[in-house]
């Protein structure tokens, strides 16, 4: 329950939370009109409070006293909270008590301004801000702010379509997270904090009693000082205004100027508040609170359950407090305050002298890092230059602090002038691999020789050269054989270094040092001696050859502690290019692709055909745009070229787009022969299914009828499965995912726009129908992988993943260099789409009503026919509901345009972009702004005709501002197609399509334009079979022409003799239904 | 009190006693360490002066609770070697570091090379006590007891050790201060001792004043939106590679710690377990 803590009398929001379902009419309508969230933090006496409340669109009539005209009441914030957060409702975790609060907020004196978020749902808005006002509001006060704040965005979870959250909310939400990281770091010191004491105190003898004001101590925490700068700063400088303007009483006076809370010192206390309510709500073991037993620590922690009374019993003297206060002050001197810092460098020892390692030790400036200065010259320097007084004990203080830490520094300290420290060989390498970190960790500047930095580094490799099996075709040769992940691989091991293969003298060397430092060819470096075990039993067997499975081979390889298998050529030249270290042949375009490929197009494809010769499934993940359907259909032309006896490929996508590729095979692929598998009157037992399928190259279905006819499509063997947007396939116990697993192929492909490495139980799913078994059983995954990844942040483990996954996955983005100057400024391309049962039978009854019509109008009657049924058929092509004008439900089932275009919205939002939709049509631009408001997470704006000016040009700011979250803008053609700049989106989508290819262009000019970065991606949806397409084929035809011919308008169409209309506008149901 | 002495020095100057005299004797002065037993103390020019509570004992005809004066000096370093002491503390940069930071330099002794007494006691003529009790017997309870109340004090106060051989406390930082190091250590004082009185304005939970807006109410966005916080700021960066860091270099068993086992590892372990209290982020 959420509100467990809430006010009993309160029945009617009882009421309406034990029983959603029998809510009363108006809380109802309330909750689902949208809401946004606010959050502020309010200090009190015992701390403070986190109070949240919102903004509805829906707009109160007769507001009580004083209350917020839009804002939602108690009852329904409730609900909209428990709808924002379902996974909090256990009491346990979080609950929420209603606890009004006054809100100064910006208004004009009659009513507050809405926040930007509310203002996009809005028709009206204020005219002019004029000053502050109170308002008062019903908050809730979160009792749990934590797990509030550190819980998903309810908008990126889905959880709920209508309720939003506002800026300010989500500034505390990053608040928290660096919150979460330094307690995570242990950023954080015991405390004493002086509290002035109105009782006299009760122990202490009788003169100090005299002297001192009365002063109490209390034990707390306090954050390190480098907090100040790294978050409390930044924060307050970013915090919006809403996060300080609520008040629990009545507000101080707006005409006094001071109506906020003032942002630093709120942040300093949101912070100290929650780092004290954490350690004291945190369940120490009874081990941990013994350790500290004795100690004013006691009385940080949370009490003890039956000893509450103690502090006071033993309260803390005022001796433990100076004692502690020197303490602290000690620890801030050496963080903040020092202009020299002591930095420590390892120099190499030389071969003459191994153990002879200088620890050198240098002081740096804090004004200029990069002027480094020895100690000895330092000390050295003459009695002019003599540092002064409070510079040698800064310097020696550090010191100091360091040897505390890494206790051998001591050594070098005993002298005059102290600079060094000598290391041999073990305490160096015991210096570089613990000490040193350590040391950085703690402020300190390191320098370590190059050979041990990341870059640098050397280590012994083995090399796998492969013999025999393969053959000896270089990567992407002809025909290379294929592959597998069970192929046993023969190698002939050779440990090298640096490339060079290693003699036996210096393994001999390598073997007598086993681990740590080992000088070799003249150069340091680190030895481990579980690779060298493993080196070993290679070198032992160095006369002999290894086998492994391509599989093994590719998981050895993606351990980070494993060595690393250089292959040289055969079979290993393949896995190179697999890896993509070897170079990739390039495969000529298929000579019968109508068509021509851009030149990544041209990679993607020759590497999909690569992998698919090799016997692995590929996974295509290119950004939206970038063609990732022609270079599949040329990977299977090119295999039917050299394979003229391949069986049919399977191809299944989400019925939005199969009429797309049944469209582009047709348009670049003509010579394969494709055939649908959808309908109600597809084939459905095996053999009428492989009659109809009998001689065709690819076969198209969706993945609704994939999981219908699963048993169907099972029972033949595919030469080849290929799923589009394969992001479908990501719930690994879905039917659809179980229906694709058990299709036989030889060879897989997958398509997607969005990323697949995000989340980890997505990429094994896909990966089960992909490449089967690679990545283990779900079990395992989840073992080995997933958890540790998730849970325990562990970057090997994740690390090994991303080298597991790499070779099967090719994602290029559009931002890519090498993509880049493959690609022209502007990219315009068609989806095509079909029409749904429900929109072909109306479109028929039009065409039909219209043949009627036609023979028997008169001339003058005739034109304003035509022009009347064009736009009927253009509103059946975009929805049925735009031409019913009946108020009927406006959702993607009814329409595949519709469908198709929230997928690709989808994927925008996915990769972070913006994107223009426009339409003619304002019913439309009207009920998408609705239906993305309600699915789309990011912001959605909608320009038309009678959007006030203001308004315009206060979402087109905001739109185009980089700060604001990726956005969706709806424009009317008319209103939004010239003058503005919405450079911001890098696509433009057409829903319906303009006669006049010009006005198009002016339209898209809006993203394409100065001030644009990227290429634009202009997608324009045609419904195939439709009028759609001819006007499109029309204005293909005639692009030079078309200004002259078409005019501004369609008033030319008219002109057309009847024939020629009709064919204009005629169904051609093959091309255009899909059910 | 499980341990008499906390640090290496304070459990050295008492084993250095031991060897001086009789150690069950001296054992037995433990409970005379007491602040009950302890009326006065004072330690002036190197003297160390006490008044010692005792016990009645109606069998050895004391009647009312007695007062014994104790009196203990230890060998004072020569005046003539003292200056080349000094000297050599100041130029030796582990044993000003060691004082900067409030412990006894471990190898501090070398420093006394050419002087008949050492810093710490050798042998029981190094050290004359004397006190008012009638017992005869050398260390009596109650000297014993002053000398287990000097090993606790010098934990805090390592200078002490120099000041009961001779070496006055002023003098040393003046002549210290001379060389090069010793500058160092005589502003190492610091800021002066703390006030409590001053310390309230830093409350627990700093005060939260109201301020005006700095954006006028017209601006809409700085109101509902502020500045986007930079990513950097919220990056995770690296967590530190070994527990309760910030700490470590103030070294363990600061001042106010009063127990036997180890403040770091302690903090260590509240650290992780507060960390693991954090409500899960959804990850």
């Amino acid at each position: 329950m959420l509100d467990s803590v809430s006010d009993n009398r309160n029945d009617r929001a009882n009421s309406v939370r034990k029983s959603p379902r029998r809510a009363l009419p108006a809380a109802v309508r309330e909750a689902h009109s949208a809401a946004v969230l606010h959050g502020a933090w309010v200090p009190d006496e015992s701390g403070g409070r986190f109070l949240v409340w919102a903004e509805t669109a829906h707009r109160r009539s007769r507001p009580r006293a004083g209350e917020h005209p839009f804002q939602l009441r108690w009852e329904q914030l409730a609900q909209a909270l428990a709808e924002a957060w379902p996974h909090l409702l256990e009491p346990a975790r979080f609950s929420s008590r209603r606890s009004p609060a006054w809100a100064i907020l910006p208004g004009d004196g009659m009513r507050p301004a809405p926040s930007p978020e509310l203002q996009a749902e809005l028709d009206e808005e204020i005219a002019a801000v004029t000053g502050w006002g109170p308002w008062r509001v019903d908050a809730a006060e979160v009792a749990n702010p934590l797990a509030l704040l550190r819980s998903p965005d309810p908008q990126r979870t889905g959880a709920t379509r209508s309720i939003r959250v506002g800026q300010d909310l989500r500034f505390w939400s990053h608040l928290t997270a660096c919150f979460a990281r330094a307690v995570r770091h242990h950023e954080y010191l015991p405390a004493i904090y002086a509290e002035e004491s109105n009782g006299t105190k009760t122990h202490g003898n009788r003169r100090k009693r005299a002297r001192k004001t009365a002063v109490r101590f209390r034990a707390g925490w306090d954050f390190a000082d480098s907090m100040e700068e790294s978050v409390v700063q930044p924060f307050a400088r970013a915090m919006p205004g809403a996060c300080r303007a609520l008040w629990a009483d009545a507000p101080p006076n707006p005409d006094d100027g001071a109506v906020l809370h003032e942002p630093h010192a709120l942040v300093r206390h949101f912070l100290a508040v929650h780092l004290d309510r954490l350690v004291r709500g945190t369940r120490f073991t009874q081990r941990a609170l013994k350790s500290v037993e004795g100690s004013f620590l006691v009385q940080a922690l949370p009490p003890p359950a039956r000893s509450a009374a103690r502090d006071a019993a033993h309260p803390i003297g005022e001796p433990t407090w100076r004692h502690w206060r020197r303490w602290r002050e000690r620890i801030r001197q050496t963080a903040l305050h020092a202009d020299e810092r002591v930095c420590f460098r390892l120099a190499d020892a030389d071969g003459a002298a191994p153990d002879t390692w200088r620890l050198e030790w240098l002081l740096a400036s804090r004004r200029d890092p990069s002027l480094l200065v020895p100690l000895a010259d330092f000390w050295a320097s003459g009695t002019a230059t003599r540092p002064p007084p409070r510079s040698v004990r800064e310097v020696l203080l550090q010191l100091g602090q360091a040897a505390r830490i890494y206790p051998r520094l001591w050594d070098g300290m005993d002298s005059e002038a102290p600079a060094e420290v000598v290391l041999d060989r073990d305490e160096a390498l015991d210096f570089l691999r613990r000490q040193a970190p350590i040391l950085q960790g703690a402020g300190f500047r390191v320098m370590v020789p190059a050979w041990w930095t990341a870059t640098g580094q050397r280590r012994l490799r083995l090399r796998l050269t492969s013999r025999g099996a393969g053959g000896s075709d270089a990567p992407g040769a002809e025909t290379p054989a294929m592959l597998g992940f069970d192929t046993l691989l023969t190698f002939e091991p050779q440990v090298v270094l640096d490339g060079k293969p290693i003699t036996r003298d210096e393994w001999d060397a390598i073997v007598a040092a086993k681990e740590g430092l080992v000088r070799l060819r003249g150069q340091w470096m680190e030895l481990h001696g579980d690779e060298v075990s493993r080196l070993e039993q290679y070198w032992e067997a160095e006369a002999g050859v290894q086998r492994m499975t391509v599989a093994d081979l590719l998981h050895a390889e993606a351990g980070s502690d494993a060595p690393e298998v250089v292959c040289e050529d055969g079979s290993g030249g393949m896995l190179a290019a697999l890896r993509g270290n070897g170079a990739l042949r390039m495969l000529d375009q298929p000579a019968r692709f109508a068509g021509e490929l851009r030149g990544y197009q041209v990679r993607g494809f020759s590497w999909l055909a690569y992998l698919e010769r090799l016997g692995f499934g590929a996974c295509l993940a290119d950004d939206m745009g970038l063609g990732k359907t022609v270079q599949v259909l040329a990977a299977v032309l090119d295999d039917k070229a050299g394979n003229p006896d391949a069986g049919p490929t399977l191809l299944v996508a989400p019925t939005s787009v199969i009429g797309n590729w049944q469209r582009e095979a047709r348009r670049f692929t003509p010579t394969l022969a494709t055939c649908l598998h959808h309908g109600p009157q597809r084939a459905r037992t095996r053999e009428a299914f492989a009659a109809a399928i009998e001689g065709t190259d690819l076969v198209i279905t969706s993945f609704a009828v994939a999981r219908l006819d699963a048993s169907v499509l099972h029972q033949l063997r595919w030469w080849r499965l290929v799923v589009d947007e394969s992001q479908n396939l990501k719930n690994p116990t879905a039917a659809v995912t179980k229906a694709l697993r058990g299709v036989q192929a030889a060879r897989r492909i997958a398509l997607t726009g969005t990323p697949v490495e995000n989340r980890l139980m997505d990429l094994w799913s896909l990966f089960s129908v992909l490449n089967p078994g690679f990545l283990g059983t779900m079990a395992e995954f989840r073992k080995n992988l997933e958890r540790p990844i998730m849970r325990n942040r562990d970057r090997a483990a994740s690390e090994r993943l991303r080298r597991l996954v790499r070779p099967f996955v090719l994602r290029r983005m559009k931002t890519d260099r090498a993509i880049i100057k493959d690609l022209p400024d502007k990219v315009e391309q068609n989806s095509h789409c079909s029409l749904t049962p429900e929109q072909a039978t109306l479109y028929e009854a039009v065409v039909r009503d219209l043949e009627a019509k036609l023979e028997n109008t008169e001339a003058s009657e005739r034109q304003g026919l035509m022009l009347a049924t064009l736009l009927r058929l253009k509103q059946i092509c975009n929805h049925p509901m735009q031409f019913l004008q009946d108020a009927s439900e406006f959702t993607e089932a009814r329409s595949h345009k519709l469908a198709r275009v929230c997928e690709m919205l989808d994927e925008i939002e996915a990769e972070g972009e913006s994107v223009l939709v426009f339409t003619q049509f304002t019913e439309i631009g009207k009920s998408l702004e609705a239906l993305l408001r309600r699915r789309h997470n990011g912001a959605v704006f909608y320009l038309h005709g009678g959007t006030p000016l203001a308004r315009r040009e206060q979402m087109v700011e905001e739109f185009q501002d980089p700060d604001s979250e990726p956005a969706v803008f709806v424009l009317s053609l008319r209103a939004g197609g010239t003058g503005i700049t919405l450079t911001r989106a890098n696509h433009v989508i057409h829903f319906d399509r303009w006669w006049n290819p010009a006005v198009e262009n002016q339209a898209t000019d809006r993203a394409y334009r100065i001030g644009q970065r990227n290429t634009v991606f202009v997608h324009k949806m045609v419904t195939m079979g439709t009028l759609e397409e001819r006007i499109d084929a029309l204005i293909e035809s005639k692009k030079k022409l078309a200004e002259e011919i078409v005019g501004s308008g369609e008033s030319w169409l008219a002109n057309l003799d009847n024939d020629a209309f009709r064919e204009l506008i005629a169904l051609d149901r093959g091309d255009a239904v899909v059910g | 009190m499980s341990r008499l002495s906390r640090t290496w020095w304070g459990a050295e100057f008492l084993n250095a006693l031991e060897g001086c005299m009789d150690a069950g004797r001296l054992a037995r002065g433990r409970s005379y360490a007491t602040p009950y037993r302890r009326q006065e103390f004072s330690i002036r020019r190197g003297t160390i002066e006490a008044t010692i509570r005792g016990n009645i004992n109606t069998y050895f005809g004391v009647y009312e609770t007695p007062y014994y004066r104790v009196r203990i000096e230890f060998e004072k370093v020569a005046a003539s070697v003292r200056n080349a002491i000094f000297k050599r503390l100041g130029s030796n940069a582990d044993w000003v570091t060691h004082l900067i930071l409030g412990e006894v330099p471990p190898t501090v002794e070398k420093a006394f090379a050419g002087s008949a007494v050492k810093l710490l006691p050798r042998s029981g003529g190094e050290i004359h006590s004397s006190c008012s009790c009638p017992d005869h017997a050398n260390p009596c309870k109650h000297v014993a007891g002053v000398y287990y109340h000097v090993a606790a004090l010098l934990d805090r106060d390592p200078l002490l050790l120099f000041e009961v051989r001779g070496m006055d406390r002023a003098q040393l930082l003046q002549a210290v201060a001379q060389s090069e190091f010793g500058s160092a250590l005589a502003g190492a004082g610091g800021s002066g001792d703390p006030d409590p009185a001053a310390a309230v304005a830093e409350p627990r939970f700093p005060r939260v004043a109201a301020s005006g807006s700095d954006a006028p109410a017209s601006d809409l966005r700085a109101f509902w939106r502020g500045r986007p916080v930079p990513r950097e700021v919220r990056a995770e960066g690296h967590a530190p590679p070994v527990s309760a860091l910030l700490l470590r270099r103030e070294g363990d068993y600061p001042e106010f710690w009063h127990r036997d086992t180890s403040f770091i590892e302690a903090m260590a372990a509240l650290y992780e377990r507060v960390a693991k209290g954090l409500p899960d982020d959804g990850t």
